[in-house]
């Protein structure tokens, strides 16, 4: 810095400059200036001294080696198709893209380069599509994700879903991030699940307690009784929700000691009766409840009771411990169907703690054909039934659903579809995707008729349509042309319709988008 | 063309025939009557792509305007080609008269021997008085604050900068104003600042030195100094003294920033044939729009008229003949970064007190440094210049560390892209 530079920061009262030489061709201008203004002086020498500066201004060389991004092995799509996919990408078409990017990479085509800084940023906003959009990157999205940290998730993603398990698993398994982890160890249960036991069983102390809730659910893959010494281990973890995880994975497991202690334990508490006279025959299931609760069970670490629940202590954790009993077994042991299990309940006091104790246990041992019977169960329960709540079936007809089949699924729902879209929209909402073609033209059929009827009613109640974005995005390629038809949204474009006319008009535009991309990416 | 998305979205839908009636086209007009609230009367020069509509909307270009020229590019067969109504052509023949007036003002003020009324001699002395003036209290104030020290200025705030720069409006000087103004965010901008600041301070002192001897200058540095003090020059007197330059001028992009009760839009053209530099700078009043309407990324084949000065940058477009797409192929440039220097300090041995210029260069490959967080664009000769602080993901995806050619404006210390060059295709930045 020179001194009148010093001098003019301090100020030229405090501190005269001595010299206001620079050492360049500016001298000789400022040498020609009167001496009797200080201040002036060294303002024109700074003035001077910065356009010389300017002028001589030359640029440097950087230490830094610019990366070059490997050439691409297939093409970008059209740029009619980044335009459907950048509309997509906003919030309100959001629904559409995963299938978007799907059908581009089955279409072995990726984003162009002028989509990637807008995706890369998608991506580390909306973690569930980064899956199917990391195989349209590129080689030029993976290269540039390398330079800004948002997009470090692009280099650490890991497949769960892929075949093999990468050369370098065992360094992703002792450096990687807490996901890379997780995959790892999954994908190692797939191809060595006595290995990734070992892998858990050395680090499993030093581990944190949400790393092994993560970890410990890797076991859900490839689960076998060898697994049992390590899990009765994680039973006695500090973390609860270790603890719970361990207990329904060892009941998963029909040879354990924890699964034998509760069979033996509930089969003393339900009892079924054939009871007969003259005109018919029925079969009966009791429960006995026990009178107080079992000190094995408080060591299970069972739910919390919730606030809402109006039961016994007993009954709560006689639920919660039929729930972790393989539903099979009650088929076996009474060697009655499901239907007859079922049935059995009927005007039992105890019916509801039975049904839901099922449904629990279906779903954690993946009972496929109990799915159906108890579905049909929860939509015919009456609403008299003095222990029902709606709430129960509103937590548990989706869950059921999403892990049927979806002709399965479809025939669920397809009665419903003539009554009050407000009964079938929570169900539609769990639907697989797509659906079938005369599923979709009747779910559009019965949306239509009920718009129709409903379309001038002051006090409409919108709550149904949240099935429209669902429907958008699950309906068939082949009912595409009928939902982009199905209103004369002209009609509806008054100031009394206003709100159903925003909806429709965004799901036909959403039906136009997925029609213009079906017929770029077919 | 559109202000925002929402207007985009309106202009498509209303690019459909039933939202029309009586519409037409001519050589270089294309009209229609929209029903909206009332009936909008909508008209486009097609030389410009100005829009005239009589709706109320704030928004410039309307929606009417966007529905209409989209209407005729997707589907041009729906406007016949017919005698123009009578609302066209009384338009028209305000705008002739309109024209014609202009024209004989430029042409009375271009005539050598027409000398200023006195009235005028007066105005212009007093003006003179009034700067001279202002420049006076201005040089003391900065003499005040060298004499008591730039440090000082860390905890004033910019109010006194804005006091200063009131001062200077009140002394008929805008120029030193806004100078005065855009240094007010200096103090406590990096850990250099006071160096900067004083700098720039000595830049403003060279100025009123040279207007203190103003008349020792040469005619074209004479005219410089006095704009940068303020005087604006008359259209007449760009149109007669202003050097005029015909080319297919590629329109490289645009800086927009919020000026007093408005909008400032900066776009730089760049002439395809003499590699010329040209500097259009307009203003668009709250809820109105820019005089001229400059696509960016389009090539206009124009002609422009340079304001007079030692090295002529800022212009303005006098006349469209044709709007295109930008041909592929290189834009002129350098390919150096010593060459574009060497020429910025030509241009500063001209012109000390410029503070923008156009950095056109060919085969450059942006890099980023990662530790920095600063991205520079490389030259062949593999020296850099910095970008300006901001996100360049769009740039650097672009290029995948191939080389390019980019344009971009320099200010002294850093780039500021504007548009890149990549596979044929001009990308705006």
């Amino acid at each position: 810095m020179h001194t009148f530079v010093t001098s003019a920061i301090v100020g030229t009262g405090q501190q005269c400059p001595e010299t206001l030489t620079t050492g360049t061709p500016v001298d000789g201008l400022v040498e020609r200036l009167s001496a009797d203004d200080i201040e002036r002086n060294v303002l024109l020498a700074a003035g001077a001294w910065s356009v010389y500066r300017q002028a001589g201004y030359s640029a440097q060389r950087l230490a830094v080696e610019a990366g070059i991004a490997a050439d691409e092995s297939i093409p970008a799509c059209s740029a009619r198709v980044a335009d459907l996919i950048e509309k997509m990408q906003k919030e309100e078409n959001a629904n559409l893209l995963p299938e978007a990017l799907e059908r581009l990479h089955k279409a072995r085509q990726r984003l162009p380069y002028t989509l990637l800084p807008e995706m890369l940023n998608y991506g580390s906003k909306k973690k569930e599509i980064r899956a199917a959009l990391i195989p349209v990157l590129g080689e030029r999205g993976c290269w540039l994700s390398r330079y800004n940290s948002q997009w470090s998730w692009v280099a650490q993603f890991l497949n769960k879903h892929c075949d093999t398990l990468p050369t370098d698993a065992e360094s992703i398994w002792q450096e990687g991030t807490l996901g890379q982890r997780t995959v790892i160890l999954h994908l190692q249960r797939v191809a060595d699940a006595a290995l990734a036991r070992e892998w858990l069983t050395d680090v499993w102390k030093k581990e944190r307690a949400e790393a092994r809730q993560e970890l410990l659910n890797t076991f859900d893959t490839e689960l076998s009784a060898e697994d049992e010494a390590f899990l009765e281990i994680a039973r006695n973890d500090r973390s609860e929700h270790v603890q719970r995880i361990a207990r329904s994975l060892l009941a998963r497991i029909p040879t354990s000691a924890l699964t034998r202690r509760l069979v033996t334990q509930v089969d003393t508490m339900i009892s079924y009766s054939l009871e007969k006279s003259i005109f018919s025959k029925k079969t009966k299931l009791i429960v006995h409840i026990p009178a107080t609760v079992d000190p094995e069970w408080e060591r299970l670490n069972l739910e919390e009771k919730p606030a809402w629940v109006q039961t016994s202590d007993e009954r709560w954790h006689l639920q919660q411990v039929i729930a972790l009993v393989a539903p099979q077994h009650w088929e076996e042991r009474f060697a009655a169907s499901v239907d007859d299990l079922l049935a059995a309940t009927h005007d039992q006091d105890e019916q509801l703690l039975l049904v839901k104790a099922w449904t629990d246990a279906a779903l954690l041992h993946n009972a496929q054909h109990w799915y159906v019977p108890l579905c049909k169960w929860w939509l015919n329960l009456r609403a008299n039934n003095r222990s029902y709540t709606s709430r129960d079936r509103q937590a548990i007809m989706p869950q059921l659903l999403q892990h049927m089949a979806l002709s399965e699924a479809e025939d669920i729902i397809l009665p419903l579809l003539g009554s009050d879209v407000n009964n079938w929209a929570s169900l539609f909402l769990s639907l697989p995707t797509p659906c079938s073609h005369e599923f979709g033209l009747r779910s559009l059929n019965a949306l239509k008729r009920y718009v129709d009827v409903h379309k001038n009613d002051p006090y409409y109640d919108y709550n149904w349509a949240r099935v429209l974005p669902h429907m958008a995005k699950v309906l068939p390629p082949t009912c595409l042309e009928r939902a982009s038809t199905l209103w004369q949204l002209s009609d509806l474009d008054t100031w009394a319709n206003q709100q159903l006319y925003t909806m429709l008009t965004l799901f036909t535009k959403q039906i136009e988008l997925r029609k213009n991309l079906l017929e770029e990416l077919g | 063309m559109a202000p925002d998305a929402s207007s985009a979205s309106a202009g498509k839908k209303l690019a459909d025939a039933k939202h029309w009636q009586n519409l037409g086209q001519s050589s270089n007009l294309l009209w229609g009557e929209c029903q909206g609230s009332a009936l909008y009367q909508t008209r486009v020069d097609l030389a410009t792509f100005t829009i005239h509509c009589s709706c109320p909307s704030r928004k410039q270009p309307c929606k009417h305007g966007l529905g209409l020229l989209l209407l005729a590019a997707t589907k041009p067969e729906l406007i016949p080609t017919v005698e123009p109504p009578e609302w066209i052509s009384s338009w028209l023949a305000r705008r002739e008269a309109a024209s014609k007036g202009k024209e004989t003002r430029k042409s009375k003020a271009s005539q050598p021997g027409s000398e200023p009324t006195r009235a005028q001699k007066i105005n212009a002395e007093k003006r003179q008085a009034q700067v001279q003036q202002g420049l006076e209290r201005l040089d003391l104030w900065l003499n005040d604050l060298v004499r008591n020290g730039l440090s000082q200025l860390e905890t004033q705030g910019e109010k006194i900068w804005e006091k200063q720069a009131a001062q200077m409006v009140d002394a008929q000087a805008p120029g030193i104003a806004a100078r005065l103004r855009s240094m007010a965010s200096i103090p406590n901008s990096g850990s250099d600042w006071p160096e900067r600041l004083l700098y720039r301070m000595g830049q403003l002192t060279l100025l009123t030195q040279a207007y203190k001897h103003i008349n020792e200058l040469d005619s074209a540095l004479q005219d410089d100094v006095r704009q940068l003090i303020g005087w604006s020059l008359k259209e007449e007197e760009i149109t007669a003294r202003g050097e005029r330059v015909s080319d297919d001028w590629l329109v490289l992009g645009h800086f927009t920033e919020l000026a007093a009760h408005g909008r400032s839009q900066r776009t730089w053209l760049l002439g395809t044939g003499t590699g010329r530099a040209a500097l259009v700078e307009q203003f668009a009043p709250n809820g109105g729009h820019y005089p001229q309407n400059l696509p960016a990324g389009a090539c206009l084949k124009a002609g422009l008229i340079y304001w007079p000065g030692a090295a002529p940058l800022r212009a303005r477009v006098e006349a469209i003949h044709h709007t295109y797409k930008h041909r592929s192929g290189q834009f002129p440039g350098v390919n150096t970064y010593e060459k574009f220097l060497a020429e910025v300090s030509a241009m500063l041995a001209r012109h000390p007190w410029r503070e923008r210029f156009l950095c056109a260069i060919h085969n450059v490959i942006p890099i980023y440094d990662t530790q920095l967080q600063q991205c520079s664009i490389r030259d062949q000769d593999s020296y850099c210049l910095p970008l300006v602080q901001g996100e360049h993901w769009y740039l650097l995806a672009l290029s995948g560390g191939h080389a390019l050619d980019f344009v971009g404006e320099w200010d002294g210390e850093a780039l500021r892209p504007l548009g890149a060059l990549s596979n044929d295709t001009y990308y705006l930045l």
